[in-house]
C-alpha cells in the first residue's frame, strides 16, 4: 500500500458542507464591535427605563432539557434563574464550568419565540477575558413556545474560568421567523438584461468574496426597481454588464436588522452550474436615514450566452428582530 | 483577505486537519466555526500566505486539541460517521487512524498530507521538532502494527 496515496484519497471526501460555510459565514457577517457596542450602550440605557422582571426556579426550561438530553442535565449544574423582558423570558437553565469553557443551556419562551429562532450572537457571558463562541438550537417545545439553545464560550488565550463566584449572563436580541430557501429558481429572464447598465459611486463596500482582488474592484449596478423578489424583502434591483461581466443585484434590505442574505449562481440548460466569480457587499443610507444593504454577483458569461442560463440561488431571511434586555447573574459552584 | 475568501481558499484544509484530529464530523464542524470565527475577529496580521495558512493549521490544531481533551467530550460518545470507501485498504487505514492518539494524527495529517517537514509541522503545532520527529516515528510504527506492513 502507499501510504500518502492512500491517506490522501481517504481525505478526499472530507470537506465542510455548503451549509457549514454558510452558517460561519452568516455569524462572520454579523456586527462586531461597533454595532454591538452601541446596542450594548442601548441596552444599559434600557435597565434605566425599564428593570425586568427577575424570577427565581422556574421549570419549562429544565424539563424541556431533561426531555432532550437527560445526561445534558445531570452533567450540568441547574441554575433555573430567568428574566423577562418585551413578551419573553429568557432562563438560563443549566451551565457547566470547566477550565477556559463555560456552557449554558439556554430557554427562550413568550408568544415570538419559534423552532427556528437565532440568538443573532448577541448571547454572552460576562468575564475578563477575550472569548469565542458560538450557540446551537437545543430543542423546541410547541407545547410552551420554548426553545432551547445550547451557548459555548471559551477563553481565547486559555485562561480559566474562575468557579466559586456568580457569572452572568446576557442576551441582547434574537431572529424568529427564520427561513433558509435553498435551491430557487429565479424569475428572472437574464437575456432581457445582456446590455451595459449604468454603476454607481458612492456606496460603502462592507465586504466580499471569491476572487479577492476582482471583489475588491467589483463596480456596483445603479440599483432600480425590484425586477424580480424571489424571497420575501430579498428584491433583486440590478442586472446587466459593467466591465465586460454579468453583475445581478440582490437588495438586502437592513442587513444587519435581519441578517437576510443570498447566494446566487447560474445554470445552463444542461443543469451546469455556473457560480460567480466575486461578490461584493455595500450599503448606504437613504434620504430617510434607514440603512440599505446589497449584494452584487458577476458572472463570467457571454450577453449572447445569457439565453442559456437561468437564475438560482439560496436564501436565508428572518421575518422579526426582537430585542430586550436579558441579563441573568447566578451563583457557579466549585466543580466537585 | 476576508473572512469569506479565507474560508474559500482555507476552508477545506482546516476541516480536514480537525476531522483528522477528531475523527467526528460534528466536531469538526464545531472546530471550523470557531477557527473562522477566532479569523474574524482577532486574527493578527500576516507577513504573507505561507504565514496566514500556518496561522490557520496551528489554531485548528489547538482548538481541536482542547476539544479532544474536554472532560465534556470524555463523557459522550461521538456518533459514527459513516464513510464510503473508494479502495479496500482505505478501510483498513481508517480503522488503524481511529487507534492512534490526536496528537499523532495531527502530525501524520500535517507531514503526509499538508506536506510540512518535520521542522514546519513543529513551528505549526508549538512542539519541539526532537518531539515531532519522535511521534512520527511513534505513529508509523502503530500503523504498521495495525496494518501489519512496513511504512
Amino acid at each position: 500500500m502507499n501510504f500518502t496515496e492512500t491517506y490522501q484519497r481517504l481525505n478526499a471526501p472530507i470537506a465542510p458542507s455548503p451549509r457549514l460555510i454558510e452558517k460561519t459565514l452568516a455569524k462572520a457577517r454579523r456586527p462586531s464591535f461597533p454595532l454591538r457596542r452601541l446596542i450594548g450602550i442601548a441596552a444599559a440605557a434600557a435597565v434605566l427605563l425599564a428593570t425586568p422582571a427577575l424570577a427565581a426556579q422556574t421549570e419549562a426550561g429544565y424539563h424541556l432539557l431533561y426531555a432532550l438530553s437527560p445526561a445534558a442535565a445531570q452533567f450540568f449544574q441547574p441554575v433555573q434563574r430567568s428574566c423577562a423582558d418585551n413578551g419573553v423570558t429568557a432562563e438560563v437553565v443549566s451551565v457547566r464550568v470547566e477550565g477556559d469553557t463555560a456552557q449554558a443551556y439556554i430557554a427562550l419562551r413568550g408568544n415570538t419565540v419559534d423552532a427556528n429562532c437565532d440568538l443573532f450572537d448577541s448571547a454572552s457571558f460576562h468575564f475578563p477575558f477575550d472569548q469565542t463562541g458560538h450557540c446551537e438550537r437545543a430543542g423546541f417545545d410547541p407545547a410552551t413556545n420554548t426553545a432551547l439553545f445550547l451557548v459555548t464560550t471559551q477563553t481565547m488565550d486559555g485562561s480559566a474560568i474562575p468557579q466559586g463566584r456568580k457569572m452572568t449572563f446576557s442576551l441582547g436580541c434574537f431572529l424568529s421567523g427564520k427561513q433558509a430557501l435553498e435551491g430557487v429558481a429565479v424569475p428572472l429572464a437574464l437575456a432581457d438584461h445582456a446590455a451595459e447598465a449604468e454603476t454607481v459611486e458612492g456606496f460603502f463596500r462592507t465586504g466580499g468574496g471569491g476572487n479577492l482582488e476582482m471583489a475588491d474592484s467589483i463596480s456596483m449596478l445603479r440599483p432600480g426597481e425590484a425586477l424580480a423578489e424571489p424571497a420575501p424583502s430579498l428584491p433583486v434591483t440590478a442586472a446587466g454588464y459593467a466591465d465586460g461581466l454579468f453583475h445581478v443585484q440582490l437588495c438586502q434590505g437592513n442587513a444587519v436588522e435581519l441578517d437576510n442574505h443570498g447566494r446566487l449562481w447560474l445554470e445552463s440548460e444542461r443543469g451546469q452550474r455556473l457560480d460567480s466569480l466575486a461578490s461584493a457587499s455595500f450599503t448606504d443610507l437613504t434620504e430617510e436615514g434607514a440603512r440599505l444593504d446589497y449584494q452584487e454577483f458577476v458572472f463570467d458569461v457571454e450577453p449572447e450566452d445569457l439565453a442559456n442560463y437561468t437564475l438560482h440561488a439560496d436564501f436565508y431571511t428572518a421575518s422579526a428582530r426582537i430585542d430586550g434586555n436579558w441579563r441573568i447573574t447566578f451563583p457557579l459552584e466549585n466543580a466537585a | 483577505m476576508d473572512t469569506e475568501s479565507a474560508v474559500e481558499r482555507y476552508g477545506t484544509m482546516v476541516y480536514r486537519l480537525a476531522y483528522a484530529q477528531l475523527r467526528s464530523r460534528q466536531d469538526a464542524d464545531d472546530v471550523f466555526q470557531e477557527v473562522f470565527l477566532r479569523y474574524h475577529r482577532a486574527a493578527p496580521p500576516f507577513e504573507s500566505e505561507e504565514h496566514r495558512k500556518a496561522w490557520l493549521l496551528r489554531v485548528t490544531a489547538n482548538r481541536a486539541n482542547s476539544l479532544a481533551v474536554s472532560p465534556w467530550r470524555k463523557r459522550s460518545v461521538p456518533l459514527e460517521d459513516v464513510h464510503s470507501y473508494s479502495q479496500p485498504e482505505e478501510s483498513g487505514l481508517d480503522a488503524a487512524l481511529a487507534q492512534l492518539p490526536p496528537k499523532y494524527r495531527a502530525v501524520i495529517h500535517l507531514y503526509y498530507y499538508e506536506g510540512y517537514d518535520t521542522e514546519e509541522t513543529a513551528r505549526i503545532l508549538g512542539r519541539k521538532p526532537s518531539t515531532v520527529r519522535a511521534q512520527l516515528t511513534r505513529a508509523r510504527q502503530a500503523l504498521a502494527r495495525l496494518l501489519k506492513e512496513d511504512l
